[in-house]
């Protein structure tokens, strides 16, 4: 045996363990749910399945009265979000890269939530229980009993909804400040100190050098941001898998449609995003 | 970036802080935001130290004014009257978070490793897989999961909350960019020296990649301990069910916001949330190396 099969063969066995687990675990499953989502399951056993061509898809659209603003209602919450991600995490990376004490005292707090906001703390602080006040002392310390006496019940309602998503803002943007952090601390210092002795300014080295070489790491952030809203912990992932769980009939195969049509429409969104942002993709920050 | 007109100010010859209009603006509105997003989280810790009378005080109190500890004690020992006592879903959720730590740690380095530095063929092939997989939500294919679950006969058991935690596309993923930024020459000198792949891999590349590995603790001990859904779906054995569950029951079960449960509640809150501090802080300088340098940058 040569020394390079050996080599190919030796790799096989190490890459085997991951290969073996991902095709029980991600491959199979993916292509299953597929062929699910076009067939009409006769027993539980799932040894009988009938070909339906595309009655669970059309059952998703028109009969289903609950998946589509569900839907929507993730969709539109992700659009408005993800702007907002952007800017706070491109904000806030700036400010963080600067050489300002505590560093990383800054760079820590901002990954909390990353650590915590996997869904389950989230939902305990924002949703039911005893932590459902947890908001509500957030806004109180923003805006006192008189401030809200004061501007009446509407317009401190909308600031009150205005900080509480900022708050959501914030937690949601741990890992694309950390992101674009080290987007801008990979870009070369003598590019500034050549701007600087040419006498530009701070506000002119932003637009002309930060945000150029950022690009990749932009679409990036947002190819991430839509995937980590999307997928992880929505509405409509609740749904279907209630759908398929819980309930008095199981629907196993119609949850899958609704995966399939979910997921499709979340890969044609990054499509889109990818499609959208690519011209201003600076061509030199990505090759350098 | 230099401080042009700044006043600096220096404690014990270490430059702590240079005063200038911008400098103090920034640091205030960090601190400004930095308090923002740490409240969440000393909320939680206050609310779980209130006792029965501020848990219910309306407004709520931001600061207990009597920290107590009797919502711990209510937490282990009031719900103790359960079939199953608290501390065992602690010791359930530790022990399937520990497992699948350690094995996608192993599983991702050593499948990132074969890839990266032996080059099999069809690699490629692989890669463009797990970045597709990188893009469908788990969620989507619960159900085959499940069948392929059922099918190894591993439902209602531990493994079954673990395997599926292994092979993960985003550890994979960060094991590998990390890897294509080590050195070749550090690997053909251990096998100049006669060192097979196998000792290479755990001597050599192991050592290399600790901040990717410390990530990788971190984000998978994450996901397993918060894991709600996994436990749903496999487990209906109660003495097997991990810390969400338990805490659900808790708060949704009967009597939902009960006098009783309310304090245990905010204490079972608390618990939840404090092992994966405990694990980031342990991490957190190498954590933070990774995430600058995982070739997001080339």
């Amino acid at each position: 045996m040569t020394f390079s099969r050996r080599k190919a063969l030796t790799g096989y066995l190490f890459v085997g363990p991951w290969l073996l687990i991902g095709l029980a675990m991600l491959i199979y499953p993916f292509v299953f749910s597929l062929a699910l989502s076009f067939s009409e399951l006769k027993n539980m056993d799932f040894s009988h399945m009938r070909f339906v061509a595309f009655q669970n898809y059309k059952r998703a659209f028109v009969t289903d009265i609950e998946f589509l603003p569900l839907f929507w209602d993730t969709v539109s919450n992700t659009l408005v979000d993800l702007p907002m991600i952007m800017i706070t995490s491109l904000l806030l990376a700036i400010m963080v890269s600067r050489d300002i004490k505590g560093q990383g005292f800054f760079r820590s707090i901002f990954f909390l939530p990353v650590l915590l906001g996997t869904g389950f703390v989230m939902n305990q602080l924002l949703g039911s229980g005893v932590n459902d006040s947890g908001m509500e002392v957030a806004r109180g310390i923003l805006m006192p009993q008189i401030v809200q006496d004061y501007l009446g019940a509407q317009v401190s309602e909308v600031i009150a909804g205005f900080f509480g998503r900022i708050t959501l803002v914030l937690w949601k943007s741990g890992v694309q400040i950390i992101m674009t952090l080290a987007g801008i601390q990979g870009i070369s210092v003598s590019l500034y100190e050549a701007a600087r002795v040419d006498g530009a300014t701070e506000w002119e080295m932003f637009w002309k050098i930060t945000l150029p070489m950022i690009t990749p790491v932009m679409l990036l952030t947002t190819v991430y941001t839509i995937i980590a809203s999307t997928v992880e912990d929505s509405k409509v992932v609740n749904y279907i898998v209630n759908t398929a769980f819980k309930g008095d009939s199981v629907k196993f195969e119609y949850a899958a449609a609704m995966g399939w049509i979910y997921f499709l429409f979340i890969l044609l969104l990054i499509g889109i995003v990818f499609a959208a942002m690519k011209p201003f993709v600076n061509r030199v920050a990505e090759a350098g | 970036m230099a401080e042009v007109n700044g006043k600096t100010v220096r404690v014990f010859g270490k430059k702590l802080f240079t005063f200038s209009a911008s400098n103090t603006l920034r640091m205030v509105f960090m601190l400004l935001i930095a308090g923002f997003m740490i409240m969440p989280l000393i909320y939680v810790v206050s609310t779980s130290l209130k006792p029965l009378d501020e848990l219910f005080l309306f407004p709520p109190r931001f600061f207990t004014r009597r920290p107590r500890l009797s919502n711990f004690s209510d937490l282990f020992n009031a719900l103790d009257s359960a079939t199953v006592p608290f501390t065992r879903y602690i010791f359930n959720s530790l022990f399937t978070a520990v497992c699948t730590v350690i094995g996608t740690v192993i599983v991702c380095c050593m499948g990132a490793y074969g890839l990266v530095k032996l080059r099999p063929k069809g690699g490629g092939a692989l890669f463009a897989l797990i970045l597709a997989a990188l893009m469908f939500s788990g969620q989507v294919t619960t159900i085959p999961s499940y069948l392929v679950i059922k099918s190894l006969g591993l439902l209602d058991t531990h493994l079954a909350l673990i395997i599926p935690k292994l092979a993960v596309a985003f550890n994979f993923f960060l094991v590998k960019q990390f890897l294509e930024q080590m050195p070749e020459t550090y690997l053909e000198a251990a096998r100049l020296d006669g060192a097979n792949e196998w000792q290479i891999f755990w001597r050599i590349v192991m050592p290399h990649i600790k901040s990717a590995i410390a990530t990788l603790v971190v984000f998978s001990f994450t996901s397993a301990w918060n894991d709600y859904l996994g436990p749903v779906i496999y487990l209906t054995n109660d003495a097997l069910k991990t810390l969400p569950l338990a805490v659900q029951t808790i708060s949704g079960g009967a009597g939902a916001a009960s006098l009783s449960t309310a304090g245990a509640m905010a204490a079972a809150t608390f618990v939840t949330i404090l092992p994966t501090i405990v694990v980031y802080t342990a991490m957190q300088g190498r954590v933070m190396n990774t995430m600058a340098h995982s070739g997001i940058k080339e």
